[in-house]
């Protein structure tokens, strides 16, 4: 029983990476990392769908996400 | 130390003089001052308008003047004969004895504060024949206070402060150096490592696809940063890359709609808390 609550709890709580998992509902295009060239495809940009450090939404991105969790 | 006090004027006449020789004897606790003890009036008293010959703000004197006469009778020499100027051009008397007693040491600096030393203590003699005589050289310090005060070094941060683990700690932290730039970063095995580490979780984590250009849609840059992650002795625990976009390049209506600061409110955390007391389960935190 109490294993369970345990687990439970920790499951709440620990979310790896959190932030990064907000997904965004606008389009921002991003250029490529440093360094990082897709060689197939040398001229193309990043078309962000989860967000990243740095981005005006990506808090809200991350609330939205958890709220998410939370109330379903 | 004679000290001349200015007597106020409600207190003379127009021929009275504008001082009267006091003997230093500390300074006063209950205003900002000098105590001074007049030993012919018998008189305690407070002053801030208060003179002594070797002031160095303070004109050279007669008093001053006879003293390194004398001292120029027994060493003949080229910078004592400067100071011999007559009375009449007081300025420029002034910065021969200034540079004397705040210059270099020598062999005529210590004669003078002998000199001086000498000078004074025949003063007091004259001034002081009460049978309080002991108690005032105690008291008394011959000499300038200026002159005589031991100059200590400004004790600065120094790491001989610190025990030896904290010691151990800081040169750990301070040796490596985490780098600034992509450019910086590339020369290095274990960041090169980083970044493929951290691409990888991105492409994982199915964070972007790759589309075309949009025309006149200007994107966002990225930017790489460093951190070497430590554990609590100071050790390294590993290299972490990060990219980070530029939000700062986002334009309000084209990039974001809107946006949210979460902030956490004190009852949230309360009945967590609570909870977790009331169920007897662990509260543990990452970071």
């Amino acid at each position: 029983m109490q294993c369970q609550k345990w687990w439970n709890l920790y499951q709440l709580v620990d979310v790896k990476n959190a932030f990064l998992n907000g997904e965004l509902e606008e389009e921002v295009s991003m250029d490529k990392p440093q360094g990082y060239m897709h060689q197939q495809y040398p001229n193309y940009v990043c078309k962000l769908k989860k967000a990243l450090y740095g981005l005006k939404q990506a808090p809200r991105a991350w609330n939205h996400k958890l709220v998410e969790y939370l109330v379903v | 130390m004679c000290l001349h006090v200015h007597v106020l004027d409600e207190l003379r006449t127009k021929l009275d003089s504008k001082s009267e020789k006091c003997i230093f004897i500390g300074y006063a606790i209950e205003q900002k001052g000098y105590r001074c003890y007049n030993p012919n009036t018998k008189d305690l008293k407070g002053s801030r308008d208060v003179f002594h010959e070797l002031f160095p703000w303070y004109g050279k004197s007669k008093y001053v003047q006879e003293e390194v006469e004398q001292e120029d009778e027994i060493q003949v020499k080229k910078e004592h004969n400067e100071s011999k100027t007559p009375i009449s051009s007081p300025k420029k008397e002034v910065s021969p004895w200034l540079g004397r007693l705040r210059g270099k040491p020598s062999q005529d600096e210590k004669t003078i504060k002998t000199k001086g030393k000498e000078k004074i203590e025949d003063e007091k003699q004259l001034w002081i024949e009460e049978p309080t005589q002991n108690e005032f050289e105690e008291i008394q310090t011959p000499g300038v206070r200026q002159s005589s005060r031991v100059k200590y070094p400004v004790e600065r941060l120094t790491y001989d402060s610190f025990v030896a683990k904290h010691y151990a700690y800081m040169t750990e932290i301070i040796k490596d150096k985490e780098p600034l730039s992509f450019e910086e970063a590339n020369l290095d095995e274990k960041w090169q490592s980083a970044m493929d580490e951290e691409m990888q979780a991105l492409i994982e984590n199915n964070t972007w696809s790759l589309v075309l250009r949009v025309e006149g849609k200007q994107p966002i840059g990225c930017k790489w940063i460093y951190k070497i992650k430590r554990n609590t002795d100071g050790s390294i625990a590993r290299y972490k890359a990060r990219i980070v976009a530029k939000g700062y390049a986002q334009k309000y209506g084209i990039d974001y709609e809107e946006t949210f600061s979460p902030v956490v409110k004190m009852t949230t955390i309360r009945v967590l808390i609570a909870f977790a007391v009331s169920k007897m389960v662990e509260l543990v935190s990452t970071c």
